[in-house]
């Protein structure tokens, strides 16, 4: 009876130690979500060139590669995540600016925005709801992004728009299946780090957005 | 993250574009070298899917697909 009931407490105590993690991950995300939008809005006023964006994509990633996982345990993380997602919201507006000014501009970007949330809050909600351990993606698709990546390396000097639509469409499905495989492994308490997690579905969230974007904007003929 | 570089043909400036354009492919080369350890862990030692787990996985993602086709036709109306 001491077993079963010692057995029970653990259980009670990683459920809620795993639903701590889950409400700060989220909040955090909503607070670098809102915090990219300010960065957008302010790099949109500014009328910063496109060039911005790539600018800031490669310091944030190099941010991401090599000081993140370094303070990701201490408070200092929680600058680092900001001035990520600051950085990658700033370089999101430059590209903005260019979606804004041809004609059917805003719908495309409203269009992808609103695709974006919609797609992020269905499949946080099944994978929370469903209960499903979807780790076993985890392979699939650390080598499915590695194939995109390669195919990116090669489109940065190709510049082939039917390639940019092909990679587009992947990364929305690489992206949809991160965010299943995150979700379900921060609900099984499998990842006990809540910026870690942030900065993982921040990032599926904005490839989702900056693919859709690409994918509405060849479409609709712009 | 592959999404961020499917902009990389917006600048207009050449050398400076060009430079970019090699940083980011250096810095993805980078994240490949990175990702490849966490790949070989999930690979070898990750769950392996049991019945009905594919399916569970493959909804969702066909509702994506069904979204994404729903706002092309929503951009070309």
């Amino acid at each position: 009876m001491a077993n079963t009931d010692y057995t029970l407490m653990r259980g009670a105590q990683g459920a809620i130690s795993a639903n701590k993690v889950l409400k700060n991950t989220y909040m955090l995300l909503a607070a670098t979500l809102a915090f990219s939008a300010v960065t957008a809005m302010l790099s949109m006023a500014l009328q910063m060139p496109p060039m911005v964006y790539m600018g800031a994509v490669i310091v944030s990633m190099l941010l991401g590669i090599f000081v993140l996982p370094k303070t990701a345990n201490s408070a200092s993380g929680i600058g680092v995540i900001f001035g990520i997602t600051g950085l990658l919201g700033f370089g999101l507006g430059a590209i903005l600016n260019v979606y804004m000014a041809l004609p059917n501009g805003p719908e495309t970007v409203a269009l992808a925005f609103g695709g974006t949330a919609l797609i992020f809050l269905g499949l946080s909600g099944y994978a929370l709801t469903a209960k499903r351990d979807f780790s076993f993606m985890g392979g699939f698709i650390f080598a499915g992004m590695m194939v995109v990546m390669l195919a990116v390396i090669a489109n940065i000097f190709l510049a082939m728009p039917a390639l940019s639509l092909a990679i587009s469409s992947a990364v929305i499905l690489l992206m949809s299946g991160m965010i299943l495989f995150d979700t379900s492994r921060i609900a099984r308490g499998e990842e006990d780090n809540y910026i870690m997690a942030t900065y993982s579905i921040y990032l599926s969230i904005f490839n989702i957005f900056i693919s859709l974007l690409q994918i509405l904007g060849i479409m609709g003929d712009d | 993250m592959p999404g961020f570089l499917l902009f990389a043909t917006l600048t207009g400036d050449t050398a400076m574009e060009l430079f970019l354009k090699i940083a980011m492919a250096a810095v993805l080369v980078l994240l490949l070298f990175r990702l490849w350890p966490a790949y070989k862990q999930w690979q070898e030692s990750g769950r392996k899917a049991e019945q009905g787990d594919w399916l569970a996985a493959l909804l969702p993602l066909g509702g994506v697909v069904l979204v994404v086709i729903l706002l092309i036709v929503a951009v070309r109306a």
